[in-house]
């Protein structure tokens, strides 16, 4: 029996991935398809810098891999390899902005109070 | 409401816009137009001086649009001694784009952020009882739509006059999907902070919306002069309640 208290990880994992397919499936152009991964990256470059000095940070990195994982499974358009390149380019990146505070969250020091 | 000179002076001093606050409208300027001009890059085929003409008129009342509503949140909140200061939400515009491009422009949604407010205690000296207000906040976020359907009723009398401009009927169009997007109860948007603010004053905007797409959206003359004459009387019981100082 499935106890969403306990695995919640993997059930998150497992929407994820179900989203990351559909989402793959339904863009059929190839730029909309690079645009989207993009922005993914963007934004799981933001949910780890929010999460990593936080424990347990392995469920946030299971979710953030479970979406890739999805997008890949879906695309049936577009090189996979790229779509794996613009992830990670657009994760450090993104990463990159928030350490060098170009991008503020909400707990950083300039960040409107 | 303080007095039209208090008022007055206090835009003066503390009406601002931040560096990072510029950034992200230009930001959510540049996907809201690219977003609202989806669907408009050639009638058959793809046609990119067209589309690049329809993209330039729609980034332009995107901007007028933003700035004007962003302004009537920031003026209220300094009437009320609340500085308000825009708060970009970046997944939303991140969905906002890929729904974009799943749905090839069909459904357009604008997810930019909202306002977020801070007490000036040097403003709210003497005032009674002077501490962070929910009704304030909530207030604020408010004029958010209520900029917007001033602007759709505005943009809806050019439409009147001239049917076939494009700028107007996207004009109208924007406005009407920012201020029913506004009541999204989400914590990153204003739906919420209205939400808190008053559960009445949330009814009430989500009804004015509603009245506004029907009336503006049948583009006669009777729903045009009907939706003027209920934003006046609405707005001159507004400035009567609320200008008891």
């Amino acid at each position: 029996m499935v106890s969403w208290y306990r695995d919640w990880a993997e059930l998150l994992m497992l929407v994820l991935i179900a989203l990351g397919f559909v989402l793959s499936v339904l863009l059929q152009n190839a730029s909309f398809s690079y645009t989207t991964i993009l922005l993914a990256g963007f934004l799981a470059g933001r949910i780890y810098y929010l999460k990593r000095f936080t424990e347990p940070i392995l469920p946030f990195i299971l979710m953030i891999v479970g979406f890739l994982v999805g997008y890949l499974i879906g695309n049936f358009w577009v090189s996979r390899i790229w779509i794996v390149i613009l992830f990670m380019l657009g994760l450090g990146f993104s990463y990159y902005l928030h350490l060098k505070k170009i991008i503020v969250i909400f707990k950083s020091e300039n960040f409107f109070k | 409401m303080v007095s039209f000179k208090e008022l007055k002076s206090r835009v003066q001093t503390d009406f601002e816009f931040n560096r990072s606050e510029i950034s992200s409208f230009l930001l959510a300027v540049l996907v809201t137009g690219i977003i609202f001009s989806f669907q408009d890059w050639g009638a058959d085929q793809f046609d990119l001086i067209f589309g690049l003409r329809n993209l330039a008129m729609v980034l332009l009342l995107v901007l007028i649009t933003f700035f004007f509503r962003a302004s009537c949140q920031k003026i209220y909140g300094l009437s009320e001694g609340h500085k308000a200061e825009f708060k970009v939400w970046w997944l939303g515009i991140a969905i906002a784009l890929v729904v974009c491009f799943v749905t090839l422009g069909r459904l357009p949604l604008i997810l930019i952020g909202a306002m977020s407010a801070a007490f000036m205690v040097r403003q709210r000296l003497g005032e009674f009882r002077y501490g962070f207000s929910y009704w304030v906040q909530g207030m604020i976020a408010y004029w958010g739509p209520m900029a917007n359907l001033i602007l759709a009723i505005l943009f809806a009398v050019g439409l009147y006059f001239a049917p076939d401009s494009y700028f107007f009927s996207q004009g109208v169009m924007l406005n009407l999907i920012m201020a029913t997007l506004s009541f999204v109860p989400l914590p990153q948007l204003e739906g919420l902070q209205i939400f808190f603010g008053s559960r009445v004053l949330y009814v009430l905007g989500l009804a004015l919306v509603a009245l506004a797409w029907i009336l503006l959206l049948s583009q006669t003359a009777f729903g045009l002069i009907t939706s003027i004459v209920l934003g006046t009387v609405y707005g001159i019981i507004y400035i009567l309640i609320g200008s008891e100082k």
